[in-house]
Parts: C-alpha cells; structure tokens; sequence
C-alpha cells in the first residue's frame, strides 16, 4: 500500500472513529437524560 | 426513540454507503494527485457541516438572548439547541482538520502548516471548545449567557476562514466551488460531492436531534427540581415564620 492508499484509508477510519466516539458520548447522554426524568 | 428517528436513520446510512460506494469505486481517479484526492469526498461535507451547524448555534444563542426573561421554555429550547449544534460543529471541525493534514502530509509532504486557513480554522476549533468547557464547568443562568455571547464572537471566525483562501496567499489549495473561473471539479466527479453532503448533514441533524432532547431533558429536570426546592423551601419558611406570630 502507498502512501496515498494508506492517507485514504486512514482519513476514512478517522472519519468514522471520531464519530463513533461521539455518537457513544450522545448516548450516554441520552440514557442519563431518560434517568433524571424518572 | 421515535419510529421517524429510526427512520430518517435508515435513510442516513443508507446514503452514507452509497456515498462510500460511489466515491471509493464508482468516481474516477485525480489525474493529478491519485487516490488520495478521495479524501476531499469526506472533507469538503466536514466544513459544511460544520457551516451549518456554527450557524445554528449562532443562531440559537441570539434566541437565548433575545427571550431568556421573557420566555423561559423558548430561551431553554434554544439553549440546548445550541449546546448540541456546537458539539457536532467541533466534531466536523476536527474530522476537518484531520482529514486535511492526512492529505497533506501525502500531497505537501508534510503535516501542518501555520498558513492563513489552516490556523483560522485550528483558532475556530479552539473557540469553540472554550465554549463547550464554559458551558461544562460553568453553572447557573449567567453560565448560559456567558456561552451565548461567546458563540456571537466566536462565529466571528466563521467568515474569516471561509475567505482565507480567497483574501491571502495560502498553501491550502485556491476555492474548489466558487472560486476563480475554471475551479472546481470534473462533473463526474459530483456524485460522490453531493452523495457524502447529504449524507453527512443527514447524520448531523440525527446526531444533534438526539443530543438537543437529551440537554433539553436534562435541563428541564434541572429546573423542575430548583423550583420543587424553591417551593418546599417557600412553603417551609412560610410555616415557621406562622409560627412564630
């Protein structure tokens, strides 16, 4: 794999690592939001 | 979770895998740069959602301002709206500016450098995580405040890095849309541009929508308990001091 195949690959799993990480965060929050209602 | 939320979700990934489809297999190759140009297919929906969303924050901060004594439920709704649009504003940002220094460390050669758009947009990042740790660490109505007339300066920045490249000198590329005649992308190479925007900004407003009623409901429990303790408190001292007479 070049250095261009490798960049691509790795600007595409950071993309989706980045979200993922956030998107737990949202769920997190979202399961504590639920709680302090009850 | 709602059945439309589940819905617009399926929609969603749905568009984010055609999106990858078309831009890994289907777009042809940069003649210039290779297969590392196909970066720009997931960088370029980052800075527009990141547009989008510094807006509505910006936005929602001039509605909090605007009604924060008039209407408490409104200025609560808008300020949670705009907690959750800054959060996945910072989150495009810096899948931008990760994006970006991948590609060009494979096409400059080299990681980072201190030219006029790329430090606009790291001092962009920069602003608006102050403002996420404000509203972290802060507390109280004048917290709320505070953040709202931080997002008004900090979107100040907006513009300053949306014209960067047109205003000075950079080694960050010239305007790809809307810049001089000639730029811009072959036509073919469109479908993958708009399949990973929509899908993106499909994403983001799932993502925000989730996050504004988890704040919303958070504070509006918040608030409810202040004011349950504000009453027993009220109820308590108006007992003693019946008491007393």
């Amino acid at each position: 794999m070049d250095m261009g195949h490798r960049h691509l690959v790795l600007a595409y799993a950071a993309t989706i690592l980045i979200h993922l990480v956030y998107v737990t965060f949202v769920a997190v929050k979202w399961r504590a939001s639920k709680r302090a209602v009850v | 979770m709602k059945l439309w939320r589940w819905l617009w979700l399926a929609v969603t990934l749905a568009v984010l895998a055609e999106g990858f489809r078309v831009a890994l297999f289907q777009v042809p190759m940069d003649a210039a740069q290779g297969d590392v140009q196909r970066i720009f297919y997931y960088h370029i929906p980052s800075w527009v959602g990141m547009g989008i969303f510094f807006a509505i924050n910006l936005g929602c901060s001039l509605v909090y301002l605007a009604v924060r004594n008039g209407k408490p439920v409104l200025a609560l709704k808008a300020d949670a709206l705009a907690v959750a649009s800054a959060e996945i504003g910072v989150v495009y940002c810096l899948i931008g500016l990760v994006t970006g220094s991948l590609w060009g460390r494979a096409v400059w050669g080299i990681w980072w450098t201190w030219d006029a758009r790329l430090t606009s947009t790291l001092v962009l990042w920069l602003i608006y995580v102050a403002y996420l740790l404000l509203r972290r660490f802060g507390a109280g109505p004048q917290m709320r405040t505070l953040a709202a007339v931080m997002a008004i300066f900090g979107y100040l920045d907006v513009p300053l890095v949306y014209f960067s490249t047109r205003w000075w000198r950079t080694q960050h590329p010239a305007p790809v849309f809307g810049g001089a005649p000639g730029s811009g992308i072959d036509p073919s190479m469109m479908p993958a541009v708009w399949w990973n925007l929509a899908g993106w900004v499909m994403w983001g407003i799932f993502v925000a929508s989730m996050r504004y009623v988890a704040e919303y409901r958070t504070q509006k429990a918040e608030q409810d308990e202040a004011l349950r303790l504000l009453d027993a408190e009220q109820e308590l001292s108006g007992v003693s001091g019946g008491a007393g007479r």
